[in-house]
């Protein structure tokens, strides 16, 4: 695992990339064998598993690796578009939101159209779903390919297997736990789709229901820690660090939320940084109104972290900043 | 004493008054007590908003329907001569004072039935511009932006050409317009305010809210009209205010220069 990953609640990069893109597989392996032509674009939320899909190219194109940074412009792209294989990570970071902050965007995409060798891109799923709907950035990628949400089994394994000892599994108490779990689903419509939750029955709860045996206190905490972090494994990884303990009970797996309701200034900051992952403190201070308090507020709800000028999402805050932004209907 | 007397004869005791009296008063406050609960749960669900909030006045009409049936059901057993006599009045009433009322309560059952507007729209109706606020049963209350609260009679939409910005969506087009000299950067000055509206913090944008920039050449200027949908009708004016400010502050920083003299005054301020 790459530091840059561990410190983002990252994942290993050995997690097999056909579990990683399900049924886009087959699309992402044609582009790499040569069959397909790309640009490529691999879309997936924040800590999902981009950067393993990446490496799989990187390794099978023996490409160049350039990941962006915030601020970044198009220089840096430019001066690998030489013929070559590109790799290019993190395109979120192509774009601000502010009159005139396409232009890198759009230099890009202008590039990208005289390109004849293989270029995957690795893009944040609501970076990219904001700017297919206002700069028409589909078109410019003829295959498209995301990263998949994981089962809970998956989950478990991975994250068992990062550890070599785990902590003793106890049950909840019977009236703390529940019989629905609430997951997120995608409702697509063209190039727009929006995440909505869906409070479903909780099979290891169905299956105690109608068993005379009790569940496996494992199985019902790895059960909610998928369901909680929506099946994205660096951000279920993430959870799993920050509530481990020497026991572990299912009602200790939660994401951090918020004790109140964001304002608007507050949720539409909370998007921009959901949708950049990591962004420059003064790119958001010609944005945000009130930038400093709201920051500050967004800090101590443990959502967002703000250090060397850099305001960063914290992978555990991921579930919350979907589900606030999405319910304030923030593009 | 004569008014209790004369209720006597047709048959309508005290029980019954004091019945009667209990019966509005339950619907007053069930009616009360509904729309709370719904305009509490509806704006905690910002998709469902209208929709929910288009249930009050439904339910307004069947508990006011069922405490009409409740109230007139000891007048529909009157002997002939009795209800000869309650029609007659009836009659009177309705002709010489009641006329108005009666028909902006059958404005309001079109209201109902036809939906040509909702609680939470934004609608233009004989020249009021505002939010619908409520649909009662004689009239209809827009709120304009200038927070007055304006009470339309029902009975209006049989006369009245009605406008709805919205129809019963929470999203809704909202129109910027924005003067520029003639011999200015025009296409520029365009990208600018279609920057400003998509990187509003209140826009909506989809394949079925697309945004567009449009431009108009006038004696002595252009106008630029940028059209794009907020998430939240509500937002309409803070979302001009936002892409004029921010368009304003980028023609300046560019040297697009505006004319001099306000242009145009939106119907809807």
């Amino acid at each position: 695992m790459s530091d840059r990953a561990v410190e983002r609640g990252g994942q290993d990069p050995a997690v097999d990339v056909p579990t990683l893109l399900g049924d886009d597989y087959e699309a992402f392996e044609a582009v790499l064998s040569g069959e397909d032509a790309g640009p490529v674009a691999v879309v997936g939320e924040p800590f999902s598993g981009r950067e393993s899909v990446l490496a799989r190219a990187l390794r099978a194109l023996d490409a160049t690796h350039v990941s962006l940074d915030p601020g970044d412009g198009i220089d840096r792209i430019r001066a690998q578009l030489d013929g070559a294989p590109v790799v290019i990570e993190d395109c979120q970071h192509l774009y601000e939101r502010r009159i005139g902050g396409f232009e890198t965007l759009s230099a890009f995409l202008d590039d990208l159209a005289s390109v004849d060798a293989p270029v995957v891109t690795g893009w944040n799923r609501y970076a990219w779903a904001y700017l297919a709907a206002v700069q028409a950035l589909g078109p410019a990628f003829p295959v498209r390919v995301e990263v998949q949400s994981l089962s809970a089994d998956r989950i478990a394994e991975l994250v068992v297997a990062r550890y070599d000892e785990m902590p003793a599994f106890l049950a909840d108490d019977s009236e703390q736990s529940g019989w629905t779990v609430t997951t997120r689903h995608e409702l697509g419509w063209r190039d727009w789709s929006v995440s909505v939750p869906v409070p479903t029955l909780d099979p290891v709860a169905m299956r105690s229901l109608f068993s005379n045996s009790d569940p496996d206190p494992a199985d019902v905490t790895f059960g909610r820690l998928a369901a909680v972090s929506n099946g994205n494994l660096g951000v279920a990884t993430a959870i799993w660090e920050a509530r481990r303990g020497s026991e572990v009970r299912p009602s200790d797996i939660a994401a951090p939320t918020s004790d109140r309701d964001l304002s608007r200034e507050e949720a539409f900051c909370l998007r921009i940084v959901l949708a950049k992952e990591r962004v420059d403190r003064a790119q958001l201070a010609d944005i945000v109104d009130e930038l400093d308090r709201v920051l500050g507020r967004l800090a101590r709800d443990g959502l967002v972290t703000v250090e060397d000028g850099i305001v960063e999402l914290v992978p555990t805050a991921v579930p919350t900043a979907v589900a606030t932004t999405e319910r304030g209907r923030i593009l | 004493m004569i008014v209790l007397q004369a209720l006597g004869d047709l048959g309508i005791d005290r029980g019954t008054l004091v019945g009667i009296a209990g019966v509005l008063v339950a619907a007053y406050l069930a009616s009360r007590v509904v729309g709370y609960a719904l305009v509490a749960v509806a704006e905690r669900s910002p998709r469902r908003r209208i929709s929910i909030k288009m249930l009050i006045p439904i339910t307004r009409f069947l508990i006011y329907g069922a405490a009409a049936f409740l109230v007139l059901g000891p007048l529909l057993r009157l002997s002939s001569a009795q209800l000869l006599a309650a029609s007659g009045l009836l009659g009177a009433a309705v002709g010489f004072g009641l006329k108005d009322l009666l028909a902006g309560m059958i404005g309001g059952l079109v209201l109902i039935t036809e939906r040509p507007y909702q609680v939470g729209d934004k609608v233009t109706i004989d020249g009021d511009y505002g939010e619908v606020t409520d649909i009662g049963l004689r009239a209809t209350t827009l709120t304009t932006p200038d927070d007055n609260a304006v009470r339309i009679p029902n009975a209006t939409l049989f006369t009245a050409n009605v406008s709805n910005a919205n129809d019963g969506d929470p999203e809704m087009m909202v129109v910027v317009e924005l003067a520029v000299t003639a011999g200015t950067d025009v296409d520029r000055a365009s990208v600018i305010v279609e920057e400003a509206m998509v990187t509003s913090k209140y826009v909506y944008v989809d394949d079925d809210h697309p945004f567009a920039v449009l431009v108009e050449d006038e004696t002595y200027h252009r106008t630029i009209r940028g059209k794009a949908y907020v998430a939240d009708l509500r937002d309409e004016f803070a979302f001009v205010s936002d892409v004029t400010e921010r368009s304003m502050a980028a023609f300046a920083s560019e040297g697009i220069d505006m004319p001099e003299a306000p242009v145009h005054v939106s119907e809807h301020r």
